[in-house]
């Protein structure tokens, strides 16, 4: 048996084709772009290709994300929320909470003994503790947004960006270069200011052991390591974090073709 | 060859005696209990001098967030309410107190470097003169499940509702002596409160001569100085060292004026800020104001409360009375515009100002409902132009420097200009 | 019933223009009431019809001259209407004084507009003994105004009428909402709104015609409400929620069994019982003794968070959605502890926020949806 989950986010679309076992069998990352439905069709074909299957393999399809209600090919949909829970879940039972930092939003979930959603949290309507706030950072500092988390490493003095707002913090930051503060100090204070952000929105659902932080930004080491340190504690940040989602939205799809199989046998 | 100096601003001596002041005052916060003394969290102009009178301690919402604040101790009092699920809308003053009692929640009472962290308290008081008071003070009380006593003011729109305000109040400062009695199990000495009024009546007397002594020119004093100051006149208010650091404050600002010293070399432009002081930027926006030659010679904060409308009023020996009637005319002040606008163009006048600062604040919104009305009414009247800049008293995060030095800049430019152009026409 | 429900419909969609209209053809004064609370009886009694002001749809342009944008929607959207000339048709307005940002509005209506201010300041301490007294010469004061200003006389006699056509008024409502509670979906949130918007918009006695019409119909209907998820709304204090966001609810699977949100059980919870004492004595005494708490008040004797479990249980819902408006601080200050109750109790409970300016579409979908999701699994 095979299902493919499909996670429409505003930058990024991703698919991952799992089998009766739960196992990853592929998994594909494209750019969103301007039209999501051919983005999601574009990430279920790769997945597809990838695999060596074909449409008819694929017992159950299930959409999540932002543009989840696009996706012509998909049987149901549910929410990020309810997906990226179940992904962090299934890579580790252990997780109860899980930070998820996108390209344009940011989400805290607290899970259930059973990888249900307890409560949530959203940061959906400002881009300060999102991707897009590193993205303006990295464009002020002309450097590359994949540099980032190694550059941040070498820090040596502590600089704080105190303004919640991107465009203010923005400023501060042109300000803080003419003031001929260290760029790596920079973005570690940078890294800072968005760990302070996404880790207050967490700790106001409670921070419940085992921590899991996923989406693309978890690929930045200086802002994992900002994060660990406002909150006080570890994260687990699997091999490809972007796909949590996607691998959520594939393991319901997964329940849905079961209990299918189930009554069809019956 | 000339040093080149480090700061503009020639600030005045005495005040340096007001960080000794308050520290004292905090630690007195943090020791209360082990003193043997009933403390209070207060919020809002509550009638310090009855407390005082009954040897309670007392900390007081909102010059602890301004101390928080310009020790730059907010920043983690503000995450952690914030991460208990106040939105960041909230008023910064309330984020900071609960941010408080969140330390003293977790144990960590110890982890804010630099800072002070008073102790929980026993009871709670509150005068509900910004109607948020009134909330903070019930949710705060409802957290930290302790007894607690609110005054109310009533809006004042005209002499008669001022003469009502003035027997309401009574009633309940009435009540309010009963309900301190009750918790302390002890009885005001109402002579002690008589000799509290009477300090009270020395200080605002002497502090207001002072006020009036920057009508001249050059202004011998800075009213950043006046908000760095308050202390003396708010809290600490009814001591006897609170009147002495009058009288030397007032004594260093007479010698300025006499030997015509300015508070700036070059004094082109006189300014007033209306609304709060951003906390955590007095000294900086001192310098900056000052590169333009500007300097700050009144406030409504500084000029318009803490017992700055006739002090000679006060009677020491009807301190209920007195207390009610400046309750009253704080509560006029800020119900209708009519008295805040009458006293504005009086000061215009007065201190020969050129242009107004209204500070606009982004949690703090109680004196910013109809400031846009005030500022183009005074402008229309008197033709002294004025600027809105953003900000917010202790969060900093509400606050851009680039932001406010750019308007700030623009507005001296345009200061600057009307100048030549008033210059020239003299001159044809 | 289509018929009623289009009349509500079409006075909660476009007040202020049928409110002028009104004006123009029948020339009947008009006292706009700011919200909350303001004892519309003494209004009725001298001959005025009593409206409470709702937030306008237009986007604001000049009232960013007067305010700033960091306050409450509908108090914005008020002055920019009073700017751009669109509230003409009052004759005075009256202000309950009832938090920082009411009483900055009525003085900037003061100021840029014509019409006089009444104010009735209403002393938020149900339990000082200093509180009645001063109401009752506030609302004293605000009488004699408004007698000067319609030139009617509010006698004995006029005021008990108006008592008594507000209690039928607000007891009919009553009855539409146990109904609602009865049998869930019997009427979507959205036509709800719509019947408690019309009766802020129009003279009650009017309304209380078309109510007795409505509730005639409802009685034989039997709506179905399986799989559906019954919710509380709380909140919205002020301002009428946005209607975008209820049919959103409902269209996610939830169907609303009650609220205590000023568009609703709030305005009409209680009665002025007229007894052995005078009148006004009684409107004080309905002020005093309000059942539902508010985050504007400092009420010993109530909690907000104990009445929103209550509130929950009695009305067999499933969860609780708060209704924040943005910028309004009392309910901001409150939230935090309410949501804590309500975990405590095993409430779910979920915060949707709005502003004045169009809310995200995709956000609101995205929580409403996954809140549902986590309810349906317990």
């Amino acid at each position: 048996m095979y299902v493919i989950g499909i996670d429409i986010g505003s930058l990024a679309s991703k698919a991952v084709l799992v089998d009766g076992k739960k196992q990853i069998i592929s998994y594909s990352i494209v750019p969103t772009g301007a039209r999501s439905g051919a983005a999601g069709q574009d990430a279920y074909d790769r997945v597809l290709k990838q695999a060596g299957l074909q449409p008819g393999n694929i017992s159950y399809v299930l959409s999540t994300g932002y543009g989840r209600a696009n996706v012509s090919i998909s049987n149901e949909q549910l929410t990020e929320i309810t997906c990226h829970a179940r992904g962090a879940y299934t890579l580790n039972p252990d997780v109860r909470t899980v930070i998820d930092i996108g390209g344009q939003d940011s989400k805290a979930i607290s899970l259930t003994d059973m990888g249900d959603v307890a409560k949530f949290a959203m940061n959906d309507k400002c881009a300060a503790g999102t991707g897009r706030f590193l993205e303006v950072m990295a464009r002020a500092l002309e450097i590359d947004l994949a540099d980032m988390g190694d550059l941040s490493l070498k820090s040596t003095t502590s600089v704080e960006v105190s303004s919640m707002c991107t465009v203010f913090a923005e400023t501060e930051v042109v300000s803080l270069i003419a003031g001929s503060c260290n760029k790596e100090d920079i973005i570690a204070g940078i890294h800072r200011a968005i760990a302070r952000r996404v880790g207050t929105m967490a700790e106001n659902i409670g921070i419940r052991q085992r921590v899991m932080m996923t989406g693309g930004v978890a690929k930045n080491i200086g802002v994992v390591r900002a994060l660990e340190e406002k909150l006080g504690t570890a994260l687990l940040v699997p091999d490809e974090p972007q796909i949590v989602g996607a691998l959520g939205a594939a393991i319901f799809a997964l329940e849905r073709a079961l209990t299918v199989n189930i009554n069809n046998a019956g | 060859m000339e040093e080149k100096k480090k700061y503009l601003v020639n600030r005045v001596k005495t005040t340096k005696e007001v960080q000794n002041m308050m520290i004292e005052y905090y630690s007195g916060l943090q020791t209360a209990h082990q003193d043997g003394k009933f403390l209070a969290w207060t919020f809002g102009p509550i009638p310090f001098e009855i407390m005082r009178a009954m040897d309670i301690r007392f900390e007081h919402l909102e010059s602890y967030g301004a101390y928080l604040a310009a020790r730059s101790g907010q920043q983690r009092l503000k995450e952690l309410s914030e991460a208990d699920g106040y939105s960041n809308d909230v008023c910064s003053y309330a984020r900071l107190t609960r941010g408080v009692a969140m330390l003293h929640e977790r144990g960590e009472t110890a982890s804010i470097p630099n800072v002070l962290i008073v102790d929980l308290p026993d009871f709670l008081v509150a005068i509900r003169h910004c109607p948020l008071q009134g909330s903070v003070y019930d949710y705060q009380k409802r957290l930290l499940n302790k007894p607690g006593f609110c005054l109310d003011t009533m809006p004042i729109h005209s002499e008669e509702d001022y003469q009502e305000s003035i027997r309401y109040m009574r009633r309940q400062l009435e009540e309010f002596i009963v309900f301190l009695e009750d918790l302390t199990k002890t009885k005001l000495n109402f002579d002690r409160l008589k000799e509290i009024m009477g300090y009270v009546k020395e200080g605002a007397v002497i502090r207001k001569r002072m006020l009036n002594l920057c009508k001249a020119r050059p202004a011998p004093i800075n009213t950043f100085d006046h908000f760095i100051s308050l202390g003396p006149a708010h809290t600490q208010r009814g001591r006897k060292e609170a009147v002495e650091f009058w009288k030397r404050l007032e004594a260093e600002v007479e010698e300025r004026v006499n030997n015509k010293v300015g508070v700036i070399e070059n004094e082109r432009f006189r300014l007033y800020w209306h609304n709060l002081p951003i906390w955590f930027r007095v000294g900086r926006l001192s310098e900056t104001l000052a590169r333009y030659g500007a300097v700050l010679v009144s406030a409504s904060y500084t000029h318009e409360g803490f017992y700055a409308h006739e002090p000679e009023k006060i009677d020491p020996d009807d301190p209920l009375t007195s207390i009610a009637r400046e309750e009253s005319w704080l509560s006029w002040l800020s119900s209708d515009i009519t008295q805040g606008a009458y006293l504005l163009q009086k000061e215009i006048e007065d201190y020969s100002i050129d242009g107004m600062i209204m500070c606009s604040h982004r949690t703090c919104q109680f004196v910013d409902v109809g400031e846009y009305d005030l500022a183009d009414l005074i402008t229309r009247k008197t033709g002294v132009p004025n600027v809105v800049i953003d900000a917010d008293p202790t969060d900093p995060a509400f606050y851009s420097d680039a932001q406010t030095e750019t308007r700030i800049q623009a507005f001296m430019e345009t200061l600057e200009s009307s100048k030549r152009r008033s210059a020239a026409s003299l001159q044809k | 019933m289509e018929e009623v429900l289009t009349k509500f419909k079409t006075m909660a969609e476009k007040p202020y223009e049928m409110l002028a209209k009104r004006k123009e053809e029948t020339g009947i004064k008009i006292v706009g009431c700011l919200p909350m609370y303001v004892p519309e009886e003494i209004i009725h009694a001298a001959g005025a019809l009593p409206v409470v002001l709702q937030e306008g749809d237009e986007p604001i342009t000049l009232g960013h001259s007067k305010i700033q944008s960091f306050f409450c929607g509908i108090v914005r959207s008020i002055v920019d209407l009073a700017l751009k000339s669109k509230l003409n048709f009052l004759d005075a307005v009256v202000s309950p004084e009832i938090d920082l940002t009411i009483n900055g509005l009525a003085n900037i209506l003061q100021t840029n507009m014509s019409v006089p201010v009444f104010r009735i300041y209403q002393p938020p301490f149900p339990g000082k003994s200093t509180t009645p007294g001063l109401l009752l010469r506030e609302i004293k004061k605000c009488k004699s105004d408004l007698e000067d200003l319609t030139g009617q006389e509010i006698t004995d006699e006029r005021l008990k009428r108006s008592i008594e056509i507000y209690n039928k008024n607000r007891g009919l409502m009553r009855e539409l909402y146990d109904l609602r509670k009865k049998k869930p979906g019997i009427l979507n949130s959205v036509q709800v709104r719509s019947i408690v918007m019309a009766s802020m918009l129009m003279l009650k006695e009017e309304h209380n015609q078309l109510m007795e019409n409505l509730l005639s119909k409802l009685k034989n209907q039997n709506p179905s409400s399986k799989n559906k998820v019954n919710l509380v709304l709380s909140g919205a204090v002020c301002e009428a929620p946005p209607v975008d966001m209820l049919n959103m609810l409902e269209e996610a699977g939830a169907v609303i069994v009650n609220d205590d949100i000023y568009t609703g059980a709030r305005y009409f919870c209680s009665d002025v019982k007229v007894g052995n004492g005078s009148l006004l004595d009684a409107i004080v005494e309905r002020q005093l003794t309000w059942p539902i708490p508010c985050p504007t008040k400092i009420d010993e004797g109530i909690d907000w968070g104990d009445y929103l479990i209550d509130l929950v249980k009695s009305s067999k819902a499933q969860g609780l959605i708060h209704l924040v408006v943005k910028y309004c601080q009392p309910h901001e200050m409150y939230y935090p502890y309410l949501s804590k109750k309500l975990a405590k109790a095993g409430i779910p409970d979920l915060k949707l926020e709005f502003e004045h300016e169009t809310i995200s579409m995709g956000s609101t979908k995205t929580r409403i949806q996954a809140f549902m999701e986590m309810i349906k699994k317990r």
